[in-house]
């Protein structure tokens, strides 16, 4: 900090002239840059924030933060006729050209020099951070087991997403495959050529519940007719912020290849976990065989299986403040069993699966009373589990190392001695 | 010179005294210091926790009355004359009721309050506050209770959502959570009070003849008394049977009646038996034939020191009930932290940090006639830290009270923010030497203390509750929590610093001292970096916490938004000036924005009311928050106008950080 | 662009091999299965006036009939008084709102609609365990198309959410109307979903002699069976309505009513020749099957051994069904315990016992039950000796509360819900008094005489009590005073004190345990000897 007197070596040399690309790189890898991308990365963090609030978390992540633009419906009426919207980069735009512009400007151009070390050690620990991030977007999954005490399962499933899967039973095996949610809201035609049938999907709704259809009103969507007589519809209902808490349903016509013949029913995605697990997908016949479509909850396989022995909860002496949720579970693998204690703060880590304790039930105000207790564990899935903890390490040494040494410079240069007020 | 120390030790011993006069109030009455000093440490479980009595009559203190301490009147010349620490107060509740009920307790802050519950009151007066008393509000006469009256109207007003209250309404429903939460300490040892004639053969027999027994007797003999009920279960009504029945009903109205502050420590181990027994809880037991010996001669020495035939031996008595319980406490291993705890209470030290931090203010503000005088300006440092050395005790002792890092809840968060900010402060101070740090930090400090104490009446809670589930890893608190803390206090000081930067240049202070001006922008720099490293490390090791126990790194929660928001603000800021887009004017204004970004962060992402982290918070907060975003602005703004002013006024003036880049 | 394109594309991800046991799976459902929509047009209620449709169930007010349920009215009744008078019971059918359809109701009688302000101004009463607007209307009533009936009063119970609504309506002559009026609101009190409604009326000597034993009654959807502890029970399911696991070794039993379609005899065969792959029975080898108890009927007695074949198709070996069959074809009940050969052997006796004890819920244990696990007695008595003498009663607990352990002065002692507490207790000391010191509790001026005799009866003791029923801010005994609990005690005077019954908890879990509270009250009896 030597500014008053000393002049400053620039960080980027004054060059003659340069080449267009050599600008671009220039301000591909400049600080003004930097801080704009931060300047709105701000702005946009507190949006999302405050969208939060009407929203709900999993719109806001996704509108917001894992996206390239968005407008930020504020909220604000003006004169009553129009409601104020500002349009923002969205948070994957802004972390790519701050990723760039960090390797860019802050690695790869920047001198390198002694004076620059701790520079360059935060902002390769910067870069990790955002390509833990980056992975995780794209590689991680998480979903949720819930488990009665005694029960045991080696699947879990997502706590928002949704899947189409087409199952059919093989002996003692079902086969499966498999529509992601985000597929079926545009009503598409599944066509494959191996199947002798084809899917059209259609009504999508995000929340929705089945109910049966009395004479004395009218719906608009179809009323699928069960071979007792009653009819059955899907009623929309309204679209909660909690994204965990709607169901989603469609209607799927399944068009027979060779008869022409047409069945429709109605996929409902409601999960009965952990009071239920069986599920019964709409069962047509094609090809002499029997089919089913169901929607569910994005279910993954785990390579090992897990039974919840016990579950604990305890409040302080005298109060209703939870002092610990602790969860025992064995885990199944390859015929060898093993104990584990799970609880607050202490996940059970296993072959890239992290459990950790999330919430347990029956809660108060359910209709089940406990116990038994089931017990809710969320699962991760996550390649860059670790990275984070190891960039913060990275960044932390970079800026003790930085900003100490810069302190060290500044008081022993001249120039503060000779700049301290005389005292008597 | 000489006249400038003279007025600084008057000042000294001015507080000085203060100060200790406060230790030294005790209510002559009936209490002696030897007494008090062993009821303050009796061990009772309250909240899920062991505290000491003194810390239990604290907040209660706090609840009902507002105030850490309550002054008397007792000679009527309109003056106080007597102090009541809450130890004492408390004593004064339980062992003498009926003096205790005429103690100027419940604090009313509006007339109105008084004409609606119906209590006469000088009219025509100006009315800035009074206290009404216990009996005021349940005064026999033909009228109706205020109280009941008080309670009527705060069930209807209860019923509004909080925003639609009006100022007196709201202040009927606290007042009437006062009340009952008095009322509750007023009946705590009520069972005690009334000795129980005892009449007919049977239950005569049973007491050797006697023709009174006390409860503590009636404890003892509880299942005696049962088995007389059961032997006689087919006719109650037999007249032979005297009042044996309505003495076991006795029994069985303070077994669920509302005795229930748990101060009878079980004979088990403290984690098979985690629960403290009540006085209802033993008559509860006695009906069972489970009292224990112990126990027994708990309630006994209890009853003596209600009921003992003299006052020495009253005393005895309450002394013998403290010392068993302590005893059976240390056994369990439950009362180390006790005493500890109590000292803590008493000494007070960010109390006292409080008053000398306002003494540094006016002794660094003395120091500024003399700019030249070292003396001063060291005087100036160590008035201020003195109190920070108190402060940091403070945290240090809480720390040690709760086996914890010094950070478990908001109230902790003002604490450690002003040890922080101060601690910063001086050592931008010592590489600077310009007093402006210096001048800056106690008024810093002096201000997040009144605030913690403000935020503790207002919030009426202990502040050393036990952890929720999710809290408990030392390991976290210790890293995580205390980090990110850190830079909070270094944001909310370099916007301070800025801010102090804008307004001195706006007034024109020492105009042309360049280096003077330099230096604030370089200690706001410097206190901003020392916060941006532990911003940065605090946010994502908050997210290594959140990876450890929700199972994901990062999840846009308000909270963790605030945080990211604090550390893009510092970066920001640096880079900025880094890259020339901002000089010394540019970065103090965005400086002094930072601090609304903290506050934002510290306390406005809770109030959202969504999240993980989402704690409960009363209008109060808001009000205040939303007060210092005003002022932060206002001050901001009106400093960089005057600035733009002074410069457009004196454009001769050398422009003001025009050599300043990167640095 | 390239999101529209991927629409249009959207492909099934590759072929993927589970286990049916990861996956378990019931193929061949109808939608109503599917969703466990119940069936609206009960067909029971025709056979059984008493009872009504699977839906619903309701305490019938002495002096009314059943009548035939049809789609609009679940709950059907004619009331003997007044052959014009109609009372029935909606629920899930209607549409538009509350407010909208309290304002049809307006209209019938002619009158102009009332504001939201006015229908949230209007009193409430219990329909099916939750409080409901009470809508009474005075005047010329005019029906589906018919013509003017004048002096005619609507007495209407709206309740649920506008999206779920259930509505209870009484349309009679007005002199009528006033007559029935409370036996009105009791009817509306006891309609419940499915098993047996509750009585609120019921005489206390009706109460069980030998109370379903806490420690051994598992609670399925709308049944209630005696099970031995080794049996653990699970979650129901819609075609579970009890169910319980046997051992480590996979058995289990369950029992499943209303559900099952095809006739009797198909479902037999049904597990006899595609579950264990035998040859199916003849009509007249169905015939000749034992018969046991179950549900009060005859059941036939199914007993195959051989390899099973379950829901998801992976074959066992050993292993053997116990099926009872009873019921009509049309509404059958089935008992089936399904498990390795010996397990199932070993249980044998106690299946028939559990079967000959399965109830429906809220009524007595047959008094044949033989009972599979500790004889029914009073709640175990506590440690203390005084419990015996000073707490001599017994009541039907509800097998979702939870035993605490009696004290001295808290007899029949349980928990419910999170903070709840429900007792027993006696007292010395007049009613008026008491009440007084419970409405102190609820920091609440004591009841005046009128307000006294106001208070709502609670059948109690083989006699009549009164039921406190107090909201607010409950005054606790810790310090801490806790607002939004409710009180409810039921007390009746008794020689120179009072017995009641007292329950405790936040407002939400007090309305939940609401009727099970009144029916814990009501079977309430000195356990004398």
């Amino acid at each position: 900090m030597n500014a008053a007197t000393a002049p400053i070596p620039p960080v980027v040399p004054v060059r003659p002239p340069a080449s267009a690309a050599r600008r671009l790189v220039d301000a591909i890898g400049s600080m003004r840059l930097a801080v704009w991308t931060m300047l709105f990365f701000g702005v946009l963090t507190w949006a999302g924030t405050l969208a939060q609030k009407d929203l709900g978390l999993y719109v806001v992540q996704r509108d917001f933060f894992e996206s390239f633009f968005v407008r930020w419906d504020t909220g604000v009426e003006i004169a009553d006729t129009f409601v104020l919207k500002i349009p923002l980069p969205g948070g994957y735009l802004l972390m790519l050209v701050m990723f760039v512009n960090l390797v860019v400007g802050g690695m790869l151009r920047v001198r390198w020099s002694a004076r620059n070390i701790g520079i360059l050690i935060t902002h390769l620990g910067m870069a990790f951070l955002l390509v833990a991030g980056f992975v995780k977007m794209h590689y991680s999954y998480a979903g949720h087991v819930a488990l009665y005490e005694g029960a045991k399962t080696s699947t879990m499933v997502s706590f928002h997403d949704f899947e189409l899967a087409l199952l059919r039973k093989d002996g003692d095996a079902i086969l499966e495959r498999t529509v992601p949610e985000a597929l079926l809201a545009g009503s598409p035609l599944l066509d494959d050529a191996a199947l002798p049938f084809t899917v059209r999907i259609g009504n999508w709704m995000q929340n929705c519940e089945p109910r049966q259809k009395g004479p004395m009103f009218e719906v608009d969507v179809p009323v699928v007719k069960d071979p007792s007589g009653a009819g059955v519809y899907l009623s929309q209902m309204e679209v909660q912020p909690e994204r965990e808490r709607n169901i989603a349903g469609c209607y799927a016509t399944v068009v027979d290849r060779k008869t022409g013949a047409e069945s429709t029913g109605i996929l409902w995605g409601a999960d009965f976990r952990p009071h239920d697990e069986r599920r019964s997908p709409f069962t047509f016949e094609a090809d002499g065989k029997t089919w089913g479509l169901d929607l569910r909850r994005v279910t993954w396989d785990l390579p090992f299986a897990v039974r919840l022995d016990k579950f604990q909860k305890s409040d302080h002496p005298g109060t209703m403040t939870p002092r610990d949720f602790s969860s025992w579970v064995t885990v199944f693998d390859d015929g060898a069993e093993q104990q584990f204690h799970i609880y607050m703060n202490h996940p059970l880590r296993r072959e890239g699966h992290v459990f950790f304790q999330t919430n347990w039930g029956p809660q108060p105000g359910s209709s089940l009373r406990g116990p038994p207790w089931y017990s809710v564990f969320e699962v991760a899935s996550n390649p860059s589990d670790y990275w984070p903890e190891a960039a913060s390490y990275v960044i932390l040494f970079g800026l003790l190392l930085h900003f100490v040494l810069k302190l060290f410079r500044y008081l022993r240069s001249s120039n503060h001695n000779a700049t301290l007020p005389e005292m008597s | 010179m000489r006249f400038v120390y003279a007025f600084v030790a008057a000042f000294v011993a001015f507080f000085a005294t203060t100060v200790a006069q406060d230790k030294k109030a005790v209510n002559p009455d009936r209490w002696d210091e030897a007494t008090l000093e062993l009821m303050a440490t009796l061990p009772v479980q309250d909240g899920g926790r062991i505290k000491p009595l003194s810390a239990y009559a604290a907040q209660m203190l706090y609840l009902v009355h507002g105030r850490r301490d309550m002054k008397l009147d007792t000679d009527g010349d309109g003056k106080t004359d007597t102090t009541l620490l809450p130890t004492e107060w408390l004593l004064d509740v339980l062992f003498q009721p009926s003096v205790a009920a005429d103690f100027p307790l419940f604090r009313i802050e509006n007339v109105e309050v008084l004409d609606a519950i119906g209590i006469e009151h000088q009219s025509g007066q100006r009315f800035d506050f009074d206290y009404i008393s216990y009996r005021q509000l349940v005064g026999a006469g033909s009228k109706k209770q205020p109280a009941e009256t008080l309670w009527e109207l705060a069930s209807t007003y209860g019923k509004k959502p909080t925003e639609a209250l009006a100022p007196v309404e709201a202040h009927i429903i606290r007042t009437n959570q006062g009340v009952t939460a008095y009322s509750t300490l007023y009946g705590l040892l009520a069972p005690l009070y009334e000795p129980h004639e005892l009449v007919g053969a049977p239950i005569r027999a049973i007491y050797q003849d006697r023709e009174e027994a006390t409860f503590a007797d009636l404890v003892r003999k509880g299942s005696e008394i049962a088995a007389l009920v059961r032997k006689n279960k087919d006719n109650p009504m037999d007249p032979a049977l005297g009042n044996a029945m309505s003495i076991a009903s006795a029994l069985t109205e303070a077994a669920q009646g509302r005795s229930r502050l748990a101060i009878f420590p079980p004979t088990g181990v403290s984690k098979d038996e985690p629960e403290w027994g009540s006085i209802s809880m033993l008559a509860e037991s006695s009906l069972r034939g489970t009292v224990t010996e112990e126990q027994m001669s708990m309630l006994d020495a209890l009853q003596g020191a209600v009921s003992g035939p003299d006052e020495s031996s009253r005393m005895a008595s309450l002394r013998k009930f403290r010392n068993t319980v302590v005893a059976r406490a240390q056994l369990r291993g439950e009362y180390d932290k006790v005493p500890l705890e109590n000292y803590y209470l008493a000494a007070s030290w960010h109390y006292q940090a409080l008053h000398w931090f306002l003494l540094a203010i006016l002794v660094v503000a003395i120091g500024w006639m003399a700019p030249r005088s070292k003396t001063l300006w060291a005087l100036g440092a160590v008035a201020t830290s003195i109190p920070l050395c108190m402060l940091i005790g403070d945290i240090v002792l809480r720390s040690i009270v709760r086996g914890r890092p010094p950070i478990l809840n908001l109230y902790d968060t003002f604490l450690f923010i002003a040890a922080v900010g101060v601690l910063a402060a001086v050592i931008a101070e010592l590489i600077t030497r310009r007093r402006v740090a210096i001048f800056l930090a106690p008024v810093f400090g002096a201000m997040l203390i009144a605030l913690a104490r403000a935020f503790e009446v207002e919030s009426g809670d202990d502040q050393m509750a036990p952890l929720q589930a999710v809290l408990d890893t030392n390991y976290y608190l210790a890293t995580h929590v205390t980090s990110i803390n850190m830079g909070y206090a270094a944001g909310m000081f370099a916007s301070f610093l800025g801010t102090a930067w804008l307004v001195l240049n706006a007034i024109g202070f020492r105009r042309g001292d360049e280096a003077f001006h330099k230096s604030i922008v370089r200690a706001t720099y410097g206190v901003t970096a020392f916060g941006l490293v532990f911003a940065v490390f605090g946010t994502i090791y908050g997210g290594v916490w959140a990876n450890d126990s929700w199972g994901r790194f990062w999840g846009w929660d308000p909270k963790e938004n605030g945080a990211l928001m604090i550390c893009i603000a510092q970066v920001a800021l640096l880079h900025a000036r880094m890259a020339g887009m901002v000089r010394d004017f540019g970065f103090c204004v965005c400086a002094a924005l930072t601090g609304i970004v903290v506050a934002f962060s510290w306390f406005h992402v809770n109030l959202l009311g969504i999240g993980l982290h989402a704690y409960g918070f009363s209008s109060a907060t808001k009000v205040a928050l939303f007060r210092y975003y005003g002022v932060q602005l206002t001050l901001t703004s009106l400093g960089a106008v005057g600035v733009m002013l002074q410069r457009a006024r004196k454009p001769a003036l050398p422009k003001v950080g025009a050599a300043a880049s990167a640095s | 662009m390239f999101v529209s394109c991927g629409l249009l594309n959207a492909q099934f991800s590759p072929e993927k091999r589970v286990s049916a046991e990861q996956r378990p799976t019931d193929f061949g459902q109808d939608h109503r299965q599917r969703f466990g929509l119940r069936d609206m047009r009960g067909t029971a209620a025709a056979q059984d006036p008493a009872a009504t449709t699977p839906g619903f169930t309701a305490a019938m007010p002495a002096g009314w009939r059943a009548a035939t349920p049809s789609e609009f009215r679940q709950l059907n009744w004619k009331v003997d008084a007044d052959p014009e008078a109609e009372c029935y019971f909606t629920a899930g059918n209607l549409r538009g709102g509350m407010l909208a359809n309290v304002n049809r109701w307006f209209g019938q009688f002619g009158k102009s609609p009332i504001q939201q302000a006015e229908f949230d101004a209007l009193p409430k009463h219990d329909l099916m365990g939750k409080p409901a607007v009470l809508v009474a209307i005075d005047g010329d009533f005019r029906g589906m198309g018919g013509a003017a009936k004048p002096g005619y009063t609507l007495l209407g119970l709206i309740g649920g959410t506008d999206d779920d609504m259930i509505t209870l309506k009484l349309v009679a002559k007005s002199a009528t109307a006033a007559a029935e009026r409370e036996r009105f609101l009791q009817l509306g009190a006891s309609i419940r979903r499915g098993g047996t409604a509750v009585s609120s009326t019921a005489a206390p000597s009706a109460a069980p002699s030998s109370a379903p034993n806490a420690g051994s009654a598992t609670v399925g959807d709308g049944f209630v069976a005696d099970a031995p502890a080794t049996w653990n029970a699970q979650p129901t399911s819609s075609f579970r309505q009890l169910n319980w696991s046997i051992g480590t070794a996979g058995a289990e039993c369950y029992l499943t009513a209303g559900n099952l379609r095809g006739g009797k005899l198909a479902n037999v065969n049904r597990w006899v020749s595609a579950q264990f792959g035998q040859s199916a029975l003849s009509d007249a080898q169905f015939a000749a099957l034992p018969m046991h108890k179950l549900l009060g009927g005859d059941a036939a007695l199914v007993s195959v051994r051989g390899a099973f074949r379950g829901m998801d198709g992976s074959p066992k070996s050993d292993y053997a069904l116990l099926g009872l069959v009873g019921g009509t074809d049309e509404d059958m009940v089935t008992l089936k315990m399904v498990g390795p050969a010996a397990v199932v052997e070993a249980e044998r006796a106690t299946f028939l016992a559990v079967a000959a004890s399965i109830r429906r819920a809220g009524e007595p244990a047959p008094a044949s039950a033989t009972k599979p696990s500790a004889p029914a007695v009073a709640p175990a008595p506590a440690p203390s000796s005084v419990d015996a003498a000073v707490a001599p009663f017994a009541a039907a607990i509800p097998s979702e509360w939870q035993a605490m352990g009696d004290t001295g002065s808290r007899m029949l002692r349980h928990r419910f819900g999170q903070t709840g507490e429900c007792y027993v207790g006696q007292l010395g000391g007049e009613l008026a008094q008491m009440l007084g010191v419970w409405c102190g509790e609820m920091s609440q001026p004591a009841l005046d005489a009128a307000a006294i005799a106001a208070l709502q009866k609670q059948p109690m003791l083989g006699g009549e009590g009164v039921l406190l029923d107090l909201r607010g801010e409950h005054r606790g005994a810790n310090g801490q005073p806790r607002a939004g609990m409710r009180l409810l005690v039921a007390v009746k005077s008794e020689g120179q004190g009072v017995v009641f019954c007292k329950m405790l908890g936040s407002e939400h879990e007090v309305e939940q345990e609401r009727v099970r509270f009144a029916n814990y009250c009501a079977t309430l009896k000195r356990n004398d000897g």
